[in-house]
């Protein structure tokens, strides 16, 4: 498919998302949300009745020995299939492995108390629990609504912005200052302003994710525009080509490496406020469960909360680099 | 593949022919229609140097104190090029031979004189006067090489199919068979410099600019590239103007050649090279004509 339409159809993919996502930040409100047949759920509602002891459900000696186990057996597939299984993926399965056998012996020596380092299968099993309850789903669901609501506004404001600012030299000169003085303001220190500005609720932490995601897209942007090269620009005049040309045809290819780049970085701090903005302002979302577990002195909640964060993390940020490889092609 | 080259051959034939017959004459194709006509071009930039800051203007500024330093690059240039020529501008670098150039491509606008193509001023750049630059990273790296080439005729508004076969042709002119798909990145900086030509010709433009298009690459590429330019030159009916600061090169390729001297750049002299293509490099009217050009641009 060519570049152009790989880059609309991406587009188009965002807008729909955001249409989509857009009605549920008005049913999810700050009191209630609402499970699979559409009652409300009370968030406060929480499994608070300790369902698992350490080393009740999972047997840590079992748990170690079947991950050791795991880690032999791909190690004598990669040796068997050399051509199917990928080393690069045995090797990081690997060594996830090894640091999981050390953590939960770290535990199970007793050298650390499990409240302190809650063990893998302790995690595990706690996180089994809470899927069983919905009570995880509707967590995840929160923030990724928000995350996403927040990131796509930030596409949609800073890649145009960018352009626009790029393309106009004096009124970047006008506009830089401005923005480089908010851009080093970390986000989380606008949440009073932003609980001031738009209550409680999801607007406000919507406000911070956004301003996370915004800066890196729009300045990535506006140096990919300016590092267009003149004679790819004098290249399409010489061709016949217009001004729309000089824009659509040579500044977005060339500058979309380094917008995508600021995409991918834009969502990672984005992903970093959701988290921030989620300890205050919300009742629902990954942030607020690991908030309210710690309250309650939960550790494994806190712990599995950080696990699902950085799993869904590296699942959008292999999306986006999948995504990237697909529409550059040239590098 | 093969009835292509035989094809260029008997072109190449005839036109060999043609100029042995009009030998006497001082131009070996000449029909008398101007192409390209430049009256009393000259071109200076203004140079203004503050607080360690050099900066080039084209135009003096209306707010300055200061006295800005006059560069004067192109002085008086009257030349006209004919269809169906090939013209090489030969000259010491800084000469101002690239700017008449980028003048001629409507890339920049002389400070007085007039520059006609056909009859009519220069305003901008054109298809007509296609432009093939120095760098081959002219060629834009988000395509493949049959989608640069069909990128002119995409911008004319020509439709898929007449398209389709054009750069099918032109692919085959430029003898990049089988690299249609591949990207920029996987080709040589010769083969990138022949995309540069495609892209340039596919648009039967009525000049084909070239600055310096073989300047970057080493001599084995270059002298083939040489070769293939003059063979694709043959089998299309067009005119080149050709800078070059390498005078044999100039020796090999041009039917007449425009000595520049050292800036502010002016024509010392129009030398009209009288020999059949394909030139012989160790032939010693080669060297004859070598010789003298290596004297004009010494003095």
């Amino acid at each position: 498919m060519e570049f152009r339409k790989k880059v609309f159809a991406l587009a188009a993919v965002m807008a729909l998302g955001f249409l989509l996502l857009v009605p549920f930040a008005v049913t999810y409100g700050a009191e209630q949300v609402y499970d699979q047949k559409g009652g409300p759920v009370d968030t406060w509602n929480r499994p608070l009745e300790k369902e698992f002891k350490v080393g009740e459900v999972y047997d840590p000696v079992h748990f170690m020995i079947g991950v050791a186990i795991g880690v032999v057996i791909l190690h004598l597939l990669k040796s068997k299939f050399p051509k199917i299984v990928p080393v690069v993926l045995v090797r990081a399965l690997t060594s996830v492995g090894v640091v999981l056998i050390a953590w939960e012996m770290i535990v199970y020596m007793q050298l650390v108390r499990s409240v302190l380092l809650p063990p893998p299968t302790t995690v595990i099993a706690k996180l089994q629990g809470h899927w069983g309850k919905d009570y995880l789903q509707i967590h995840i669901l929160a923030s990724l609504q928000r995350l996403f609501i927040a990131f796509f506004l930030a596409v949609f404001t800073g890649v145009p912005l960018g352009f626009i600012v790029a393309n106009f030299r004096r009124f970047s000169d006008y506009v830089d200052p401005i923005l480089n003085l908010i851009r080093v303001i970390p986000p989380p220190a606008w949440l009073p302003f932003a609980i001031l500005w738009f209550g409680i609720g999801n607007p406000p932490s919507i406000y911070i994710i956004w301003l996370g995601c915004f800066f890196p897209i729009f300045m990535n942007t506006m140096r990919g525009i300016r590092n267009t090269q003149q004679i790819h620009i004098e290249s399409v005049l010489n061709l016949g080509g217009k001004r729309m040309d000089v824009y659509g045809r040579v500044m977005l290819p060339s500058a979309f490496p380094t917008i995508f780049t600021g995409v991918r970085i834009g969502f990672g701090i984005g992903w970093v406020c959701l988290i921030t903005a989620e300890l205050v302002a919300v009742d629902a979302g990954l942030g607020w469960m690991i908030e309210d577990a710690r309250n309650l002195l939960d550790t494994p909640t806190v712990l599995g909360g950080m696990v699902v964060i950085s799993m869904l993390g590296i699942i959008f940020d292999t999306i986006l680099r999948k995504s990237e490889q697909a529409i550059v092609r040239w590098q | 593949m093969k009835t292509s080259i035989e094809q260029n051959r008997e072109v190449s034939m005839m036109k060999r022919n043609i100029g042995q017959t009009s030998g006497t004459e001082n131009k070996i194709i000449h029909n008398g229609r101007h192409v390209i006509e430049i009256e009393n071009v000259t071109k200076s930039f203004f140079v203004y140097t503050s607080h360690g800051e050099t900066v080039i203007t084209e135009k003096k500024r209306f707010f300055s104190r200061k006295k800005p330093c006059e560069l004067v690059v192109l002085k008086d240039v009257t030349l006209s090029i004919d269809h169906g020529e090939f013209v090489a501008f030969l000259g010491p670098s800084g000469c101002g031979k690239s700017t008449l150039l980028r003048i001629l491509a409507g890339f920049e606008s002389p400070s007085g004189g007039t520059v006609k193509c056909k009859d009519e001023c220069i305003q901008g750049p054109h298809p007509q006067r296609a432009m093939v630059f120095q760098s081959e990273r002219a060629v834009f790296p988000w395509l493949t090489v049959e989608s640069n080439i069909a990128l002119g005729p995409k911008l004319q508004g020509m439709n898929a199919e007449k398209r389709k076969a054009q750069v099918a042709k032109t692919i085959e002119l430029i003898q990049l068979t089988g690299f249609e798909k591949s990207y920029p990145k996987t080709l040589s900086g010769g083969m990138l410099q022949r995309v540069a030509v495609g892209r340039a010709i596919v648009n039967h433009p009525e000049v084909l600019l070239m600055d310096e298009p073989f300047g970057a690459l080493d001599a084995l590429t270059r002298n083939s590239l040489q070769d293939h330019l003059i063979k694709i030159w043959q089998s299309i009916d067009q005119t080149i103007v050709f800078v070059t600061h390498d005078i044999e090169e100039a020796a090999y390729l041009a039917n007449r050649v425009i000595v520049f001297t050292s800036r502010p750049g002016q024509i010392r002299e129009v030398v009209t090279i009288d020999l059949p293509h394909p030139r012989e490099r160790t032939s010693p009217q080669f060297i004859e004509y070598r010789n003298n050009l290596a004297n004009l641009i010494k003095h």
